[in-house]
């Protein structure tokens, strides 16, 4: 921004970033908006290193359509031999953390942010607007904040979601996180339905900060336009964002 | 350095205020112009934040009324605030996107603007780790609240410098049962216009954030929210 000679007026969001030469593979790029952990020396809340790929909610509340998919009250049961991530699992470039593959599972899925403190999941996606994506099958996937944005954010007071059954249309919200003196919006990265929502995060939003991969899950949606995951970012990719390093060769996607 | 714009919108309602502010985050968001610095004053007017608590608002909605005193729900973090004439409300519409220093520093860098606005009345304020706001002896001068959607954030921060103190008692401030307000007026205990400020608070923003303030008239802020797609923007805006 700034930097380009391109005229930009009439220019899509997405048009834009192109030209400003942010945009790789056809997917649209935050930047660097959440790149402020890094070299804080500061240590995230987050209990980051073992985060197990089989997760429980510690309150589920069941969905009331009986349309709703089996997938509602246990909606975050999943093995690491049953991941369903659409993202190949790689060994990132400069990672020290062992990375999951298909069969095998590890004691950590996490991947380091150079210089930072926090962790990215990499069995999931990521969205610009820092929502980690995972796949559930059966066309549900979960959502939840990513470790970096919970450190952002600081001390998570309050946490609202859209109730079970809420349709959703991507870029739209599907509830708000309150810190102290700021409330995030939470952006959803796809369209679909709401079948559960983690109820416990309402009462006490804590696991948000401390387990951002694990407990702190938001809400599954049974998503209406699978083509929408194209549009999110792997975890090397969202690694490579969250250190700040646009500019430099980016990471396959 | 970037450029920001900045807009007195004067005396606006809080309605008229957040009408500005949608229309400024879309485009900000949509990266159809820079940053921008509003300020305002409101009439007397009552905010709940999000997650705030009715039973902080103290008097009945019928007294509200016959005082004059609009309320209205915020989509801010916080609790209840008092906007009133004589009190400085300012509106960062920022894309924290290109901070480097970041989300948590920018509430801190805010906090900063107001507290060096009030050196520079020689006046001591401070931050209060267990209550938000800017505090000068226990009294609370400034409060703040912000939102943040999409990276863009919106809301801000309110200095008190000419207001009526007394009718902040129609809520808990900020939901802090038993506290009070002060101004810049009450605390040199001589008259302090709001045209005397407002350069002060445009000098301490621009220090701190490292950005060039522009001004631009309310007509032509609103003519670039009527406008969005016109070359003259991207020109006027561009850093």
């Amino acid at each position: 921004m700034g930097t380009d000679k391109t005229d930009t007026t009439n220019l899509s969001r997405r048009e834009f970033l192109k030209e400003a030469g942010i945009v790789v593979g056809g997917v649209a790029i935050a930047s660097v908006a959440f790149s402020s952990a890094c070299g804080t020396g500061e240590t995230t809340t987050s209990t980051a290193v073992n985060t197990p790929l089989v997760t429980q909610p510690a309150a589920t509340e069941p969905a009331t359509s009986s349309t709703a998919a089996t997938t509602t009250t246990s909606p975050a049961v999943t093995t690491a031999t049953g991941t369903t991530s659409t993202a190949p699992i790689t060994q990132p470039a400069g990672s020290t953390t062992p990375v999951t593959t298909a069969g095998n599972p590890v004691n950590s899925n996490l991947l380091d942010i150079p210089g930072c403190s926090t962790k990215v999941a990499a069995d999931r996606l990521y969205s610009i607007d820092n929502i980690w994506v995972k796949n559930l099958g059966n066309n549900v996937v979960q959502l939840g904040l990513s470790d970096q944005a919970q450190y952002l954010a600081d001390m998570i007071r309050v946490c609202s979601l859209s109730p079970i059954g809420t349709t959703l249309q991507i870029e739209q919200g599907f509830g708000a996180i309150e810190a102290d003196k700021m409330s995030f919006d939470l952006i959803t990265p796809v369209s679909g339905k709401i079948t559960a929502r983690n109820a416990s995060l309402t009462a006490l939003p804590v696991p948000i900060n401390e387990d951002s991969y694990g407990s702190g899950w938001m809400v599954n949606v049974t998503i209406s336009k699978p083509s929408e995951l194209d549009l999110l970012v792997s975890p090397a990719y969202y690694v490579w964002l969250m250190a700040g390093k646009i500019g430099t060769a980016p990471p396959k996607r | 350095m970037p450029a920001c714009l900045v807009c007195h919108l004067g005396l606006v309602s809080f309605p008229e205020a957040m009408e500005f502010e949608h229309d400024l985050i879309k485009l900000r968001f949509e990266e159809k112009i820079g940053d921008v610095l509003l300020l305002c004053e409101h009439p007397p007017t009552i905010t709940l934040g999000r997650s705030g608590n009715i039973a902080n608002i103290l008097l009945p909605r019928e007294e509200l009324l016959s005082r004059g005193i609009a309320y209205f729900e915020s989509d801010r973090a916080g609790d209840a605030t008092f906007n009133c004439p004589g009190q400085l409300v300012v509106h960062p519409i920022m894309d924290l996107r290109n901070r480097k220093g970041l989300l948590r520093g920018y509430v801190t860098d805010l906090e900063e603007t107001v507290i060096r606005v009030l050196a520079g009345f020689n006046i001591t304020a401070a931050r209060w780790t267990e209550h938000h706001g800017i505090w000068v002896n226990e009294k609370q001068i400034s409060a703040i609240g912000l939102r943040v959607n999409r990276s863009i954030s919106m809301h801000g921060f309110s200095l008190n410098v000419n207001p009526d103190l007394a009718d902040f008692s129609a809520i808990n401030l900020c939901g802090l049962a038993g506290k009070s307000a002060t101004s810049i007026e009450y605390e040199l205990g001589r008259a302090v216009p709001v045209m005397d400020v407002i350069p002060k608070i445009e000098d301490s923003f621009s220090d701190i954030f490292q950005t060039d303030l522009k001004s631009i008239s309310k007509r032509g802020l609103a003519d670039i929210c009527l406008d969005s797609n016109s070359s003259r923007i991207m020109a006027q805006c561009k850093n």
